[in-house]
């Protein structure tokens, strides 16, 4: 069979497509409070399950599901935030400290769930898997479609409020300058929370997503988080469009690897990835070296 | 306007500032001055609660406003530019002004501050969408004190705004403070590590060592033998 470069590239663009609302989200709370949010992953992971208890075990119609799906997400996000990160902060905890609780919230949430809901796979079952269709060689079925047009159009809205609502300045002025914001007479602490409701709701979606194409299991929220880390930090981290092309990048290179390789190497190649972008460009594609931070 | 009175304050466990008083009138513009180190940017933090006071009073028109959240200083028309890093780099200029103005509701209201701003600074009018950090060192002063201006202060706390300028821009600079000053009718507090322009250029200077005021006077203290000596002999 020769190079399927069609397929690849859509499978890319499937998988980018998730990877990038998660590392998007990831971003802008690492941006605004400067650790690594690592249970950020166990927020998609919740969501995915938030939405299969909700639409298939207790048949709500979809789009209250979703709603509903999202709302949990960011509380989840808030709550995190207000329980865990913010009396360590206050504290002023080192951000070896900050990774570790991170690492201790992914490790638990993605427990509790199975706990509750067991380690076989779920499946979500909104629609009957239909047959795909042929686009320039590849194959793509609708639910595809819909999840990549779903997440370009975030994706662009949350690039848009970043850039044109004042809100999307306040959080910026704060991640690029937390002291001077506060003398100005924003509140960091409330936006610092702002940025886990809206980055959470994100990664609600993203789990939302992942929920309709792929199986959902327990320990998928650590996978996809490396994925969205390795993006963010790709393409730049406090860079939106940076974060998105970094993501497409990353599975990109984990589709097209998984050709080549076993697909058990499929981690790897993004390590592979990752390491070369810390190594050789540590500020992502989209960082800029005069924006000198401390 | 301003009165510190009997200030002790500092970092924590460390006391920085020993019974420090200050005071600013109307209109007026006075000048912090002394060695690196001596305490005189912690006097400006204390007054916008950054610092851990101990001991003390700071009064703005005649309300204690010691330990003030932020907000209740801006409102009560305090504004601060710090030393250092004193604006969103990467936020265009537009938007760091808009930071300043950002209490300001109505929009006929904020375009006319805007565009008496840009009278003060028509430099900052002709590069709105650059960011902050492609600005040069003076542009960045510039834009710093147009956006603590844009929340129209009745008192101004500035922490060596001439840092890093020329000293033809410093004299800009002071010739500017003085014409805001009278334009705007905002007392200004300033600390200035040019002991020479501080003193001829404000109303009056403060002198601080140790985290103690050691001197104050007028125009008339460029005669002191110890700020001959020491400020202006060429050791400081
Ligand atoms: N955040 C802080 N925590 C602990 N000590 C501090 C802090 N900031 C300043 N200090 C100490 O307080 C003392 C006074 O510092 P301050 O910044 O007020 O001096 P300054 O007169 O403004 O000096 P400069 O001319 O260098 O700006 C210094 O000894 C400094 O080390
Ligand atoms: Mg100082």
């Amino acid at each position: 069979m020769s190079f399927p470069i069609a397929q690849l590239l859509a499978n890319s663009l499937i998988i980018g497509s998730i990877y990038a609302l998660v590392a998007v989200g990831f971003s802008l709370i690492y941006s605004t409070n400067r650790f690594v949010h690592l249970a950020h992953g166990a927020t998609v992971v919740a969501a995915g399950y938030a939405l299969y208890s909700t639409f298939t075990l207790l048949h709500l119609p979809f789009i209250l599901a979703c709603i509903l799906t999202i709302a949990l997400s960011s509380v989840i996000g808030f709550l995190m935030f207000k329980a865990i990160y913010e009396p360590l902060q206050k504290r002023k905890s080192s951000t070896v400290i900050m990774l570790i609780a991170s690492i201790g919230l992914l490790t638990l949430i993605e427990n509790l769930i199975l706990l509750f809901f067991g380690a076989d796979v779920k499946t979500i079952g909104l629609l009957e898997v239909r047959q795909g269709i042929n686009i320039a060689g590849a194959i793509i079925t609708p639910l595809q479609i819909v999840l990549v047009l779903t997440s370009l159009t975030l994706l662009t809205v949350f690039y848009l409020f970043m850039k044109k609502t004042t809100l999307g300045r306040n959080l910026r002025a704060v991640a690029d300058h937390k002291e001077l914001a506060s003398i100005m007479g924003l509140n960091p602490t409330r936006l610092m929370a702002i940025s886990f409701i809206i980055g959470s709701a994100l990664a609600g979606i993203a789990g939302i997503l992942i929920a309709l194409e792929q199986n959902l299991d327990p320990s998928m929220g650590t996978d996809l988080m490396i994925k969205g880390f390795s993006g963010a930090i790709v393409g730049g981290i406090y860079s939106v469009p940076g974060s998105i092309l970094g993501s497409y990048l990353v599975g990109t290179a984990e589709n097209v690897g998984t050709w080549f390789l076993p697909s058990g190497y499929k981690n790897a190649i993004t390590f592979t990835l990752l390491f070369l972008f810390l190594l050789l460009r540590p500020k992502g594609i989209f960082g800029v070296d005069k924006g000198v931070r401390e | 306007m301003l009165t510190i009175q009997n200030l002790s304050a500092g970092y924590g466990e460390l006391e920085i500032l020993h019974n420090v008083n200050v005071k600013v009138n109307d209109d007026e513009i006075v000048a912090l001055i002394g060695p690196n180190g001596a305490g005189k940017s912690t006097i400006l933090k204390s007054i916008f609660a950054l610092t851990t006071i101990t001991h003390g009073t700071i009064t703005f028109n005649a309300e204690e406003i010691t330990q003030c959240k932020t907000h209740q200083l801006l409102e009560r028309g305090i504004s601060y530019v710090p030393q250092g890093r004193i604006n969103f780099g990467d936020l265009t200029i537009s938007e760091n002004l808009a930071i300043g103005g950002k209490d300001i509701v109505e929009k006929q209201e904020y375009s006319e501050r805007l565009a008496h701003i840009f009278t003060l600074f028509p430099v900052l009018k002709t590069k709105l969408s650059h960011t902050a950090f492609s600005l040069s060192g003076g542009e960045q002063q510039m834009l710093a004190l147009a956006r603590a201006l844009m929340q129209k202060p009745k008192l101004l706390l500035l922490d060596e705004p001439t840092l890093g300028l020329s000293p033809k821009l410093q004299k800009e600079l002071f010739t500017l403070l003085q014409h805001i000053r009278n334009l705007e009718h905002v007392s200004i507090l300033i600390v200035e590590q040019n002991a020479k322009k501080a003193i001829e250029s404000a109303d009056r200077t403060y002198l601080l060592e140790n985290g103690s005021i050691i001197m104050e006077g007028g125009k008339e203290i460029i005669e002191n033998p110890k700020i001959q000596q020491v400020y202006l002999g060429g050791s400081y």
